[in-house]
């Protein structure tokens, strides 16, 4: 996607953004009428901005000159590696209640560093439990801050 | 107060009071380089721990913890682009380039020794000016609060390293997304959906924590190591001399966050900012800051640490604490039976003074221990991405989690690290973002308590001497950033 689009785009959301604002804040009771001016406010402001934004990207879309200014955004620069990785984090955040914070972390850990490409097993072991270990000794049994818990720990 | 150093000292010098900084730096410098765990944290969970300790004792670990937490959140923004601290937010723009560049050491020497003199100055400021100071404190009010946050909102336009336009966007829907949850003077419920864990707004710590360290993981995931210079490794990596010419910014910035730091509410986070801000503004080169300049560190990390004396002056002499982490030492003063006032400099003067002692000991220790530990920190960055991004992610969850023991936060911090993804390779600024979400609620209860004082006239932001004063000091930050791109496109 060329950035004079995409630019466009944000402009065009911000907009919205600014109308639903400001069209919510049309609702509020008369006790928060400072929070409703607040809120005019910004969303006046956020649709100004945007406004400026969707003009910049119209303009410099039509202006051959600034070609290097409208490149195009590279959105994800390793897919594989940047879908796995967010579907990983995912995961980790949905199995922890389920697993405990301790075994859904070791596994999380080992199979993500194992699908990022570190083929040193021992290593990624020693480097996984040595982690755990010093957040249970330090946060946990010195600190008392608290992990998700779970069935397994 | 001649007579009671001599005691204080005396104090101080005891093996357990000596014992008890020690831990308390290391402790803080710990929590501090995690991202989400706060110095506020650490020492809300050690008051219960000094229960039993002597108060000399109990208020040094508690000291250490807040000063080494204030420190040690520069190693993370520095070396992994992830500030353990919110208020290290504003060192990573400068810190994780040169991480990048393979001049982590030194970053985090800067960083170091910034901090010390940045504790250092605050602390005297505290043992010396304390009473004055704190009058001064009082004399701030809803208009002024308001106009504080407009000048660390000025900081957007230093922040902005492209389009000013997705700059200053940023900032504003910091801001708007400041609005969810209660108004804080009607306590009305806006944009929270039903969802009971938004009821209080958006928890900053998670948010911070996606925007900056899950955004940065799911970045690294294209990379192999964080050191992207060839031949930047390894042998850069050892000590390299400090860069000559930052007192100037050190001296500033420990004065900003002193002064800044006392004015309750306001706190480290905008005092980094706006201290940044200002050594931009007047730097010959401000184009090399965001790419790796050491005064940028500097001016941060300075008035960070800057803050800890500051806050605790209205502390001490008053009772109001200057921040949450102040807010959090009372209730250990309050534990031991020192109630904040007069009765406190010269009754329990011992007690204080050896208390403040303890302070600028501890700034000592976590400058042995940065200068020393630096080169070793910084090798951080030569680890391969695929042990590191597991390692971050496993620490972020950590600390999103234990800010309101809610799974509700580690989802928001997800959430926030998507989005902070797409939008920072959109060309917005996550940093304009998080300041405004910092500065938002500030920002909201300023304006309604004025307009309310003022029967809804804006006059009220333009009568005051000490508003005055602020519109002149937002206009001389804002006007050189304006005036910069047109001189330059006049020359082109």
């Amino acid at each position: 996607m060329r950035r004079t689009t995409s630019d466009g785009l944000f402009g065009a959301a911000g907009l919205a953004l600014a109308a639903t604002v400001a069209l919510a804040a049309t609702g509020f009771p008369e006790r928060a009428d400072a929070a409703v001016r607040y809120l005019y406010f910004l969303s006046l402001v956020l649709g100004l901005l945007s406004l400026l934004l969707v003009s910049q990207s119209l303009l410099r879309s039509r202006r051959a000159a600034e070609k290097a200014a409208s490149a195009s955004v590279e959105w994800i620069r390793a897919p594989r590696l940047f879908l796995g990785t967010l579907l990983a984090m995912l995961c980790y955040a949905w199995i922890t209640p389920h697993l405990g914070f301790f075994p859904a972390s070791f596994l999380f850990m080992l199979c993500l560093g194992w699908f990022l490409g570190f083929r040193k097993p021992l290593l990624l072991l020693g480097g996984t439990a040595g982690l755990l270990a010093f957040i249970w000794l330090v946060f946990v049994r010195f600190l008392a801050v608290p992990v998700p818990g779970g069935p397994w720990g | 107060m001649t007579e009671q150093l001599l005691p204080a000292l005396t104090t101080l010098l005891e093996p357990s009071v000596l014992l008890a900084v020690f831990t308390g730096t290391i402790g803080g410098i710990l929590v501090g380089a995690i991202p989400g765990l706060t110095a506020t944290m650490a020492v809300a969970l050690l008051i219960p721990v000094t229960f039993g300790m002597n108060p000399a004792a109990g208020l040094a670990l508690m000291g250490g913890v807040y000063s080494g937490g204030m420190y040690g959140g520069a190693i993370s923004a520095i070396l992994l682009s992830t500030p353990g601290t919110p208020a290290a937010a504003a060192t990573s723009f400068d810190g994780y380039p040169l991480a990048r560049q393979g001049k982590g050491g030194m970053a985090l020497a800067v960083a170091t020794v910034a901090s010390f003199w940045g504790g250092m100055l605050s602390t005297a400021a505290l043992l010396l000016l304390a009473p004055a100071l704190a009058r001064f404190s009082l004399r701030f009010g809803a208009p002024e609060y308001f106009l504080l946050s407009i000048m660390g909102l000025a900081s957007i336009v230093t922040l902005t390293k492209g389009n000013m336009v997705k700059g200053l966007l940023s900032g504003v829907l910091g801001l708007l997304l400041a609005t969810v949850g209660m108004d804080p003077l009607s306590g009305y419920l806006r944009f929270s959906f039903g969802v009971v864990e938004l009821y209080d707004g958006i928890s900053f710590m998670p948010a911070l924590i996606g925007l900056f360290s899950v955004s940065q993981i799911l970045e690294l995931t294209a990379e192999s190591r964080i050191l992207q210079e060839v031949g930047a490794d390894p042998a850069t990596l050892k000590r390299e001399p400090l860069p000559k010419g930052l007192a100037p910014t050190i001296l500033r910035g420990g004065l900003i966050g002193t002064l800044v730091g006392m004015l309750p509410g306001a706190g480290a986070t905008i005092s980094a900012f706006i201290s940044y801000n200002v050594a931009k503004q007047l730097s010959p080169k401000p184009e090399t800051f965001g790419k790796g300049n050491p005064v940028g560190v500097a001016a941060a990390e300075s008035a960070n640490n800057g803050c800890v004396g500051g806050s605790l002056i209205p502390l001490l002499t008053l009772g109001i604490p200057g921040n949450s982490v102040a807010a959090a030492l009372m209730g250990g003063l309050l534990i031991h039976g020192l109630i904040p006032g007069p009765e406190l400099f010269t009754r329990f003067g011992a007690v204080t003074y050896g208390f403040i002692l303890s302070l600028f000991l501890a700034n000592v220790l976590f400058l042995v221990l940065g200068l020393t530990c630096a080169p070793l920190f910084a090798r951080v960055v030569r680890l391969p991405n695929a042990l590191l991004i597991p390692a971050i992610a496993v620490l972020s969850v950590v600390g999103s989690y234990a800010i309101n023991n809610a799974l509700f936060d580690v989802w928001l911090m997800l959430a926030f690290g998507a989005t902070g993804y797409f939008l920072d390779r959109a060309g917005f600024s996550l940093g304009a973002l998080v300041l405004g979400l910092i500065l938002g609620p500030i920002a909201e209860l300023g304006f309604g308590q004025s307009l309310i004082m003022s029967d809804g006239s804006w006059r009220i932001f333009f009568e005051r001497p000490l508003c005055l004063l602020l519109w002149l000091l937002i206009a001389a930050l804002l006007i050189p950033a304006f005036r910069k791109p047109r001189r330059a496109k006049a020359s082109a």
